[in-house]
């Protein structure tokens, strides 16, 4: 009897370790519930604020087309008429119009992005065999959206330090 | 007939189901990374630059959103950095992430309240003042 259990050991040695492991890595990683509740909390703020970056960036898309069209064909009407004043001009309303026109792309763009990564992160809850490559999906979409943002705020940052700087410039 | 010890793991089970992202994975992790620490500078910035204005809410709230993605950014590049606990790094990345974006949607919501409230008290002062000029 004693002479078999080293034959029990050899046999179960390899069912009961080795392939745990390379099975695991091909098959992916499966979330387990405290994982997914974390993944789900994310995914729900990534949505809303997808959403709220969305709207926001669609009014004022509207603002800014309403700015540069029909404001600016009102003003050019009472400029014509000689009813408003030399300081509003057609080509100053305009540029403001133009102006609002960046913000309200980067926050559409952020939105959909964010939009896109809350609902893959949502996918990996609801979802099971696919975990990984939906959770890449999700950070891919984070990154462009940080990335975009991240720019933009640059860009605005930069041009809103330089207009007030030359601001100070010309009142000095 | 001692069967037990083949049978019991000689590490931890988490260890033995934890995950490791290959090349490709981390490349666009470490893209993540990057970005999510560049805006929460860039946030931390803009907040502390708020100053100039006087506006203390702008630099709490990117102060918070700031930080946490700095840590999420961080937690992200420990994932491509680092070996054996790459599912854990994610889940702190994923939570500090979730913060970032819980504390500005509730940040707009109040804006967006306190907004409402201003337009209502406006609009109820102009009928009470439409009243008693009758």
């Amino acid at each position: 009897m004693s002479s078999m259990s080293p034959v029990y050991v050899l046999v179960m040695q390899p069912m009961g370790y080795a392939p745990q492991m390379p099975m695991q890595q091909a098959a992916g990683y499966e979330f387990n519930e405290v994982e997914n509740g974390a993944i789900a909390n994310t995914a729900k703020f990534a949505r809303i604020w997808g959403w709220i970056s969305l709207v926001s960036g669609v009014l004022l898309l509207g603002m800014s087309l309403l700015v540069i069209f029909a404001l600016a064909a009102m003003f050019a009407t009472m400029h014509s008429s000689g009813s408003m004043p030399s300081a509003l001009s057609t080509a100053k309303i305009t540029a403001l119009g133009l102006s609002l026109l960046p913000s309200s792309v980067v926050s559409i763009l952020g939105g959909i992005f964010y939009i896109s990564s809350g609902s893959s992160l949502y996918r990996v809850v609801t979802t099971q065999g696919n975990d990984i490559p939906l959770l890449m999906d999700a950070v891919k979409q984070l990154s462009r959206a940080f990335m975009i943002e991240a720019i933009a705020m640059i860009v605005s940052f930069v041009l809103g330090l330089a207009i007030g700087l030359m601001n100070m410039g010309g009142t000095t | 007939m001692n069967m037990q010890p083949p049978y019991q793991a000689p590490y931890p089970p988490q260890q033995v189901y934890d995950y490791e992202f290959d090349d490709a994975q981390n490349a666009t992790i470490a893209s993540a990374a990057l970005w999510a620490r560049v805006l929460g500078v860039v946030m931390i910035v803009v907040g502390v630059a708020s100053l100039l204005n006087c506006n203390v809410i702008t630099l709490i709230i990117n102060l918070i959103v700031g930080v946490n993605l700095l840590g999420g950014g961080s937690s992200l590049s420990m994932v491509v950095s680092t070996q054996g606990n790459d599912i854990a790094h994610m889940m702190q990345a994923i939570g500090k992430l979730g913060s970032a974006f819980k504390t500005r949607v509730i940040a707009t919501l109040i804006g967006l309240v306190l907004i409402c409230l201003f337009f209502a008290v406006v609009f109820v002062l102009a009928i009470a003042g439409a009243a008693s000029s009758r």
